[in-house]
């Protein structure tokens, strides 16, 4: 199992990284085709966009899965251990509401968008809107994955403002 | 009332601990109940165009340029190049930090990268020599929070779309607020270095400071290529950044030669792994901003504050004193998102200039990455000198109280501000 | 009268003292007149609620009630709305008033509800002109060599392409910028849009080309307009109606005060009847292509439209 998701969290890395590339190419072209050539393509915009999207829903899924975004865990580290595990799990679920509100919202627009063209490549605006069924599904994963370790109590598990005894982590917001 | 839950349900939400992202869509959700516009539909179109932003491209190109130069070699070479002009004075290290600092800030826009480069690469240099490990590490921060001010800057940018400002105009505002600020720097190493006797480098040869120059020219090229190219028209900001990158990109492999194509995978996933998790935040602002629009709340913010209205150096100050306390807990980026929507408005109806408003806005911003207990750049620092937060926030007081004492200048006169900028541009 | 309370949110582009701002002003009115106060429109200014096709989704979706949008953004739902970007069509605006308004317009609006929006009334954006920094574009030759930005459309980089220019397709929001540094020489929209965005500070001549003649279409989100009753539904199609008719008048004078103003800033020209016939020639190949595109049923049906409005 973990191997799987090592795999495709790695094959998710090299599609940002080819996004990234892929936008790169499209704005430096357009720069160059306005000074030597005095035209452009139309759809470099368009493109780079889409891209940017599904660069930004991808990372910052992983993201939430390696608990990197930023958070305020202050006060989490002043209270009791008991008190923190609560407020975890409060904020999982809340998290999980919240993304849950994300999938049936983008659903609902991913339908809409079927029929809906893009004004200059003509795609599907649904290509534009399953970012949202892509992020609200893995990061809900990742959320309710590690709700998981903390209501069993595994070692794995991440809890704002804990500070593992034996961890050499870089404390980020100390 | 909704201003009041507003901030009542975006600090519960922080305080138990969750991403600041997922803070400011639930407070988005708290505030759709509280107006009666529930509606799922909302939540996603508010995440998904709230990423789709052309302007806010610009973001993923500037962090890759700043990976690319740390990576490449480039950054080495201002720092030598700083070096050979300033190394042999008294205090030599602290100037060549500077030095240094201001110009890795017109070529990368991230106040962490700058930092980071800065750290690695000065710090144990300055350790070895025997200058004050807090002081140094200090002092290094401090600089680093240059390269926000000095174009490019990330922070402008988000702030140039989140409050519909002109983004080039912001870049063009920032340069002598920037300059000034390292001028200050420079007083205050003096200051603190008064006392304390440390043997300076050895001046170098004039063979090696040809060389070094010669080294570094392609580097120092690309701060003309940024900013002249904006200024002489042409390239747009997004584009800007993309050409940084690209310039760095070319320079590293075929001029440095320090890295190599494939080098440039692992470069690429990480500024796009970055650039993920600040334009996350981006989004997710959006989606509160969009209820705090409906809610009218920056008209409850206008009525509330309207007895200094008609005064803007009070309210200029009354907004630099709320910020520096949020600046203490609070990260740069999500600052900006929550509050520029809010005080723009404000700021307008009370006769301040929005581009020179900007520019504080983000100066004081800055100044919350290096004041504790939260400072990104602090903490940057720590982790790379290997040193307690605690050692290094005493080292930073005299630069921080240098900053503060600019700021208020730029209060009492923001001529300082507006007048350089409606030059340049 | 069967009339609800209800709160529309009306979203648009252009800000607050816009043309836009002041048609969504007075729909309210006279929506809040007609039911009594029961109707409360909330306008919001400045794409706050989305650029357009954003907010088309939220209406589809009925997560907004109503907006104003540019014809161009339509093409993606209903791609029969790209008849209205076909350049050297109308010579005055009472001609194409007649068209949007009459069989041909209305059908096309019809077309909307089954793609989940009711396409209420158009409003004017205006005729678009040229303006750019190098030469008064008198003839067709005067184009050649000069860096146009077009709007991410491939007719319209095909249309100036053709007419001897060097299209350069670009986002609005980068426009000023690249026109004050050179990036490019010229663009091309409405006198109000010329002077709203302060063209006139970084372009130098005005040509007026009148080469297009843009719409605005005022639209309602059809799962709100099926929960309205009839009486209600009434209520916004005459306040539409009102509105249709100051946003015009208010348009068309907004116009003249721009122009008057623009002349003072900028050098100004008209372009003689025989150098506007040879584009209209040259600019024959884009519409043959739109004929294939759209259907030659659609396009013969349009021009008999536009030439009727000529006669009568
Ligand atoms: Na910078
Ligand atoms: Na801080």
């Amino acid at each position: 199992m973990d191997y799987i998701i090592k795999t495709i969290e790695k094959t998710i890395e090299y599609m940002m990284a080819l996004a990234l590339a892929v936008m790169f190419s499209a704005v430096f072209i357009n720069v160059i085709l306005r000074y030597l050539f005095g035209s452009g393509i139309a759809a470099s915009e368009e493109l780079s966009r889409l891209l940017f999207v599904w660069l930004i829903f991808m990372g910052s899924t992983l993201a939430v899965g390696r608990n990197s975004h930023i958070g305020f865990d202050l006060i989490q580290k002043k209270i009791p251990a008991k008190l923190r595990v609560a407020c975890a799990i409060l904020s999982h679920c809340l998290m999980l509401y919240a993304l849950y509100l994300f999938l049936e919202g983008s659903l609902r627009q991913y339908n809409i968008g079927l029929n809906i063209n893009s004004t200059v490549m003509k795609y599907p605006l649904a290509i534009l809107y399953s970012t949202g069924l892509f992020a609200s599904f893995g990061m809900g994963f990742y959320i309710l994955r590690n709700l998981f370790f903390i209501i069993s109590k595994n070692n794995k598990s991440h809890i704002p403002g804990e500070v593992k005894s034996n961890s050499d982590q870089v404390k980020e917001n100390d | 009332m909704a201003l009041g839950i507003f901030l009542l349900s975006l600090s519960g939400f922080m305080f138990l601990g969750m991403p600041i992202a997922f803070a400011l869509v639930l407070t988005g959700i708290t505030l759709m109940w509280h107006l009666d516009f529930f509606d799922a539909q909302l939540i996603a179109q508010n995440l998904i165009n709230g990423a789709d932003s052309f302007p806010l491209m610009a973001v993923p190109f500037f962090i890759l340029a700043g990976e690319i130069m740390n990576a490449g070699g480039i950054s080495k070479r201002i720092i030598n190049l700083a070096i050979s002009c300033v190394g042999h004075r008294k205090g030599g290290l602290g100037y060549v930090a500077i030095i240094a600092a201001v110009i890795l800030a017109s070529l990368s826009g991230s106040a962490i990268a700058d930092t980071a480069a800065l750290a690695t690469l000065l710090l144990p240099m300055m350790r070895d020599n025997g200058y004050p490990v807090g002081r140094s590490a200090g002092l290094i921060a401090a600089g680093g929070i240059i390269a926000p001010i000095i174009p490019p800057s990330m922070p402008f940018i988000i702030f140039g779309v989140t409050a519909n400002q002109s983004i080039s105009k912001l870049f063009m505002a920032g340069i002598v607020p920037g300059v000034i600020m390292g001028l200050g720097l420079v007083l205050a190493w003096k200051w603190s270095m008064r006392s304390i006797d440390v043997e300076p480098q050895p001046r170098q040869s004039f063979k090696t400071r040809l060389k070094v120059t010669k080294d570094g020219f392609f580097a120092l090229l690309m701060p003309v290529i940024i900013i002249g190219g904006l200024r002489g028209g042409l390239f747009t900001p997004t584009e800007a950044a993309v050409i940084a990158a690209g310039y760095a990109m070319i320079i590293s492999l075929f001029v440095y030669r320090e890295i190599k194509i494939p080098d440039l995978v692992p470069l690429f996933i990480q500024a796009a792994y970055t650039t993920s998790i600040v334009m996350f935040l981006c989004a997710a602002a959006i989606v509160s901003s969009y209820m705090v629009t409906l809610a009218d709340l920056p008209a409850e913010l206008i009525s509330l504050l309207e007895p200094i209205m008609d005064s803007p150096r009070t309210l200029m100050a009354t907004i630099v004193i709320v910020m520096i306390f949020i600046g203490m807990v609070m990260d740069l980026t999500p600052t900006i998102l929550i509050l520029a929507p809010v005080t723009i408005p404000l700021v307008i109806k009370a006769g301040i200039d929005p581009i020179y408003f900007g520019v504080m806005f983000i100066m004081v911003g800055c100044v919350g990455l290096i004041t504790p207990p939260v400072g990104t750049v602090l903490s940057v620092v720590s982790s790379v000198a290997r040193e307690p937060l605690e050692k290094i926030t005493k080292g930073i007081l005299p630069f921080l109280f240098t900053y503060i004492f600019i700021i208020i200048l730029f209060i009492i006169f923001p001529e300082i501000v507006t007048i350089p900028a409606k030059l340049f541009y | 009268q069967d009339v609800n309370s209800r709160i529309i949110r009306f979203g648009y582009g252009l800000n607050q003292d816009s043309k836009q701002g002041r048609a969504v002003e007075t729909f309210k009115e006279e929506v809040s007149r007609l039911s009594d106060g029961k109707f409360k429109v909330k306008g919001f200014a400045n794409a706050l609620l989305g650029n357009e096709n954003q907010m088309q989704n939220a209406l589809i979706g009925g997560a907004q009630e109503m907006m104003i949008t540019a014809t161009s953004s339509l093409i993606g739902i209903d791609k029969r709305f790209a008849i209205w970007d076909l350049p050297f069509m109308f010579d005055e605006a009472s001609q194409a008033d007649k068209v949007l308004d009459g069989k041909f317009g209305q059908g096309l609006l019809d077309g909307l509800e089954k793609h989940g929006v009711v396409g209420l009334v158009y409003w004017e954006n205006g005729f678009r002109d040229l303006t750019n920094s190098k030469r008064p574009i008198k003839t067709m030759d005067d184009l050649d060599g000069v860096k146009l930005r077009v709007m991410q459309n491939p007719m319209y980089l095909e249309l100036f392409n053709d007419m001897g220019a060097n299209a350069i397709p670009m986002a609005f929001s980068e426009l000023f910028t690249a026109l004050e540094t050179g990036a490019v020489d010229g663009q091309e929209n409405p006198y109000s849009t010329i002077q709203s965005s302060k063209f006139y500070e970084v372009q130098k001549y005005l040509s007026q080309t009148h080469h297009v003649y843009s719409p605005w279409v005022m639209l309602i989100s059809k799962p709100f307009w099926d929960k309205l009753s009839n009486d209600e539904k009434t209520i916004i199609k005459k306040a539409a109606i009102t509105s249709r008719t100051s946003e015009r008048k208010d348009s068309r004078e907004q116009a003249e005060k721009s122009l008057a103003y623009l002349k003072t800033k900028m050098e100004v020209n008209s372009i003689a009847p025989e150098e506007l016939e040879k584009m209209r020639a040259s600019a024959r190949t884009v519409i043959n292509a739109q004929g294939k595109e759209l259907g030659q049923d659609l396009l013969d049906e349009f021009l008999v439209a536009v030439d009727e409005s000529k006669t009568k």
